[in-house]
């Protein structure tokens, strides 16, 4: 059995008193070392859909509704503030895009790991120190003894971002949720930080989902895709099937974005027009104003499905 | 699939709270357009001469004839307190406007040209804000002679110091913006970048600001005036009547008790516009 | 005749807080002696690192930011020291475009305003004809006429974009500085707006330093590249050669990281390791060395020799591609 499931998440913001759906009945499975990318634009909801998933929504107009988020077989969304604050930072870790602003700059680097693992293993303060510097040495900060006793402004921002990571990984957490963990980074550093994530799922067997609207990113690091459009998932599959094969227009046409490969002067494929706003969706499929190959049914009805949510997935056709 | 809300007390919260900031400010504007009201319209409005003194009816409680009662010389309260609305309504109005033209223009300047000539302009409201504010006011305004016009002097030369202090802290940031840099690179003139481009943009702390300062400003004329330097005997102001009215606090309180109500109510309306319309557009930047 | 003209331009800051009373100031060397020609019509891609000095050398070839040493020839007119005069014509035949395009427009003012201003005030057409040549400015860029009366806060990141490319033709400039346009737009919508500028490039015959992190939109773009590490440039060639065989290991690190959709293309084993020095004290010799895996104990010592190939050129002690 997967070790995180979750069914028919939504988030709803209420927005003066309307209200607004960002996350709309999401449901995904995560496996025991299976590291996820979650990718979508930006309002798409992948940030809300696991800010929502850990309920650390960053309002209080903000709601999680329905279905149910099991993590190892434990229903987490009956649980109350204080059993779900057991959780995070327990079992579930998150990381963020910008180190900088998560990390408390007044406090030790050391004493930030240290805390967590003090608050959720009852660890003395002596024995959380040792394991902060352990924790510190596992995300390849050079000199950890001295290390853990900096500042975060002491650190640089691929140092910050690993710091972040060790914060998280400090109370041995089996799903690690990174919201962009890269964005703010450069391609270098980014490409050390993504090996090292790498590397944590082998040693630890750490779940990860990985939030990014880099298709370039989820292509090198996961094992499976899942895509948001609108806060709808449109399409979920391995890593190999969905890039190679993708079933969903939107996919496809993201996937025909990327720069990447041929130069010279031909135009890029564009998707023409503009994500629609949430608070006034099409009717039927939310992509099918934007969709190449848009049907009758798809200005009628909401797709759904598990795998690919549409009503003419691509290669269906004769 | 359940529909069960798990944090919906906040709905209604957060409801409350939209409406909250229009509300307040419409409150606030209905204090301060009924003050004025009164303050327009008092020759039709107050019941009888504000500075006319009887002695025969001097220390009268408040009943039918007299609603807020009488003074020791025999002038009527209500009368008064009406009257008083024009004075106190300038005081405010005029004790803002100045400082704040002169802080705005002097702070936005000071933040945009920098140098030598922001470290002179920080220097000199160091010295000005080295000084209790009132007693700075008192001693210009005995320099000046007591009256009014020498409040609004005082209040200019003084007052515009936290204006200038908050429209440079919002120039100095605004200035490094990339929509400056592109006004910039577009070959626009300073005066247009900062005046055309930071300024509207710098303004929304200090008009809030403003509203609030009213309040201030309405009770050091108060002040001033119960320290005998600002409006003279015998014309109707709040402040000098709740002086006068001090000697009589034990035997009739009604005296200082309705112009200092009427102090009380304009500054709320002051203060509940000012929260009110920092509310609102502190919505939608 | 180059258009444009960069010759051993120094950029320095005093860094902030630097000793007490400023007595011990320190020196930030953001653009350390860096020459580059600009063609019309021409698009040079300047990428780098975060800190690499690559927005602060945009902003020093249009005069935003102090420049140190060296010259700026544009049209042949140094406009390091150039006349009031000379920044006034600059100002009028160059323009810029910004990363964040919510923050490079006035939240105050609308799209219709906006545009009009830049060809009120720098006079390009009839102030009756103001309004046609607004109408004009938007379709060019894609967007419908009536979006002239909403503000920035309504519009989306692309349409702001757009917007910030309109303000840019408004001048009918010769040469465009592109700072990272693109990076804060979405992957569907950094498409629409690579399109555009590739179109109008084409059509107006507009030179475009392209100023970005992001390789593969750059080669996509660029006819030229130039890569920037620590205010020096290491590498600069025709984006093909650059690309299918970098010389500077800094250029082959770069290329190995972008990530690219290929799910069977493993992330490099060994990336880069380290990062950017702070450009307060800079290494000395090669300023990549310390970072380098080639790296000699003479790169340490002096400064690596500039070899070139054509029309590549790079700074390093090596002589054989590397990919």
């Amino acid at each position: 059995m997967s070790l995180l499931q979750v069914r028919d998440l939504s988030v709803i913001a209420n927005n003066a008193g309307r209200d607004v759906t960002l996350v709309d009945r999401i449901s995904f499975d995560l496996a025991e070392g299976e590291i996820l990318g979650l990718v979508g634009e930006s309002g798409s909801g992948k940030t809300m859909a696991c800010r929502g998933l850990i309920r650390l929504l960053p309002s209080p107009n903000l709601r999680v509704q329905g279905g149910a988020v099991r993590l190892a077989g434990q229903d987490l969304l009956p649980l109350d503030d204080v059993g779900m604050r057991a959780i995070r930072g327990g079992q579930l870790g998150m990381i963020f895009q910008n180190p900088s602003s998560h990390l408390d700059p007044l406090m030790r680097i050391g004493e930030q790991i240290a805390e967590g693992i003090r608050l959720h293993q009852g660890a003395s303060k002596k024995d959380a120190r040792r394991q902060a510097i352990e924790v510190l040495r596992q995300v390849g900060i050079p000199d950890p003894q001295a290390r853990v006793d900096n500042y975060p402004h002491e650190f640089s921002g691929g140092m910050r971002q690993r710091a972040m990571i060790a914060v998280a990984l400090g109370c041995n957490p089996t799903v690690l949720i990174a919201d962009e963990p890269t964005t703010a980074l450069d391609v270098t550093v980014q490409a050390q930080i993504l090996r090292l994530l790498l590397e944590l799922r082998d040693q630890r067997g750490l779940s990860i989902i990985m939030i990014t609207h880099d298709l370039g990113v989820v292509a090198q690091t996961c094992d499976s895709i899942a895509v948001m459009y609108a806060g709808r998932l449109c399409e979920h599959a391995s890593k190999y099937e969905l890039l190679a094969h993708p079933r969903h227009p939107y996919t496809a046409g993201l996937i025909d974005c990327q720069p990447a490969h041929s130069s010279g002067h031909a135009l890029l494929r564009t998707i023409a027009g503009q994500p629609p706003l949430l608070d006034a969706l099409p009717v039927g499929c939310r992509f099918h104003p934007r969709c190449p190959q848009v049907g009758s049914l798809c200005r009628e009805r909401l797709p759904e499905g598990a795998r690919v949510a549409c009503h003419y997935p691509l290669g269906d056709r004769p | 699939m359940s529909t069960r809300p798990l944090i919906a007390p906040w709905r209604l919260r957060l409801r409350f709270g939209l409406r909250d900031g229009r509300l307040t400010a419409a409150w606030g504007l209905l204090i301060l357009l009924a003050w004025l009201g009164l303050a327009l319209f008092a020759p039709w409005l107050a019941p009888f001469d504000p500075i006319a003194q009887n002695t025969d009816l001097s220390l009268l409680g408040p009943s039918l004839g007299h609603p807020f009662g009488t003074d020791n010389y025999g002038r009527d309260i209500l009368s008064r307190v009406i009257w008083g609305a024009r004075i106190d309504l300038q005081l405010a109005i005029v004790g803002v406007i100045f400082p704040f033209m002169i802080g705005t223009f002097i702070g936005a300047v000071s933040g945009y040209i920098g140098g030598r000539f922001d470290s002179v302009c920080m220097r000199v409201i160091d010295v000005i804000l080295a000084f209790p504010f009132l007693v700075l006011m008192l001693a210009i305004m005995a320099i000046l002679g007591p009256g009014l016009k020498s409040f609004y002097i005082a209040m200019a030369l003084v007052g515009w110091v936290s204006y200038a202090r908050l429209i440079r802290s919002q120039i100095l940031v605004l200035k490094e913006s990339d929509f400056a840099l592109a006004a910039k690179s577009l070959g626009f003139g300073h005066g247009r970048i900062l005046f055309r481009h930071l300024l509207p943009n710098a303004m929304f702390g200090s008009i809030v600001f403003s509203m609030s300062d009213a309040v201030l400003v309405l009770l050091n004329g108060a002040a001033v005036s119960y320290l005998g330097l600002g409006v003279q005997p015998p014309t109707a102001e709040w402040g000098t009547m709740v002086a006068e009215g001090q000697a009589f606090i034990t035997t009739a309180w009604w005296i200082c008790t309705f112009p200092g109500l009427a102090i009380v109510t304009l500054a709320m309306g002051f203060s509940l516009l000012a929260d009110g319309v920092a509310q609102v557009l502190g919505e939608r930047p | 005749m180059s258009l444009l003209q960069i010759k051993d331009l120094e950029v320095r800051f005093a860094a902030s807080g630097s000793g007490m009373f400023g007595l011990h100031k320190q020196w930030v060397r953001a653009v350390n002696g860096v020459s580059l020609n600009l063609a019309a019509g021409e698009t040079l891609g300047l990428v780098g690192e975060s800190g690499s000095g690559k927005s602060t050398l945009g902003r020093a070839i249009l005069h935003l930011n102090p420049i140190s040493a060296g010259q700026v020839l544009f049209d042949g007119i140094d406009m390091a020291h150039g006349s009031a005069v000379d920044i006034a014509r600059l100002r009028h035949e160059t323009a810029m475009i910004f990363q964040d395009p919510y923050a490079a427009l006035n939240p105050r003012h609308t799209i219709g305003e906006t545009l009009a201003e830049v060809l009120r005030v720098q006079h390009k057409v009839a102030p009756q004809q103001i309004a046609r040549r607004v109408d004009e400015l938007l379709e060019l860029v894609g967007l419908r006429p009536e979006l002239a009366a909403r503000k920035p806060g309504s519009l989306s990141g692309g349409q702001c974009q757009r917007v910030g490319i309109a303000r840019a033709l408004a001048v009918e400039p010769r040469l465009i500085v592109a700072d990272e346009c693109v990076a804060a737009l979405d992957v569907s919508i950094q498409g629409q707006i690579i399109n555009l500028l590739l179109e109008l490039q084409q059509r107006m015959n507009l030179a475009i330093l392209f100023i970005a992190h992001d390789l593969a939109i750059v080669r996509r773009l660029c006819d030229r590249v130039a890569v920037m590490y620590l205010g020096q440039i290491v590498e600069e060639g025709p984006v093909e050669a650059v690309f299918t065989s970098p010389r500077h290991p800094y250029t082959a690190a770069l290329i190995q990281a972008i990530p690219e959709i290929d799910p069977h293309r493993p992330l490099p084993t060994e990336p880069l390791p380290g990062e950017p020095p702070s450009p307060l004290n800079l290494p000395t010799g090669c300023a990549f060395h310390p970072r380098c895996r080639y790296a000699q104990t003479v790169c340490s010592v002096v400064l690596p020799p500039t070899h070139f190939l054509h029309e590549h050129r790079y700074s390093c002690v090596l002589e054989e591609p590397l990919l």
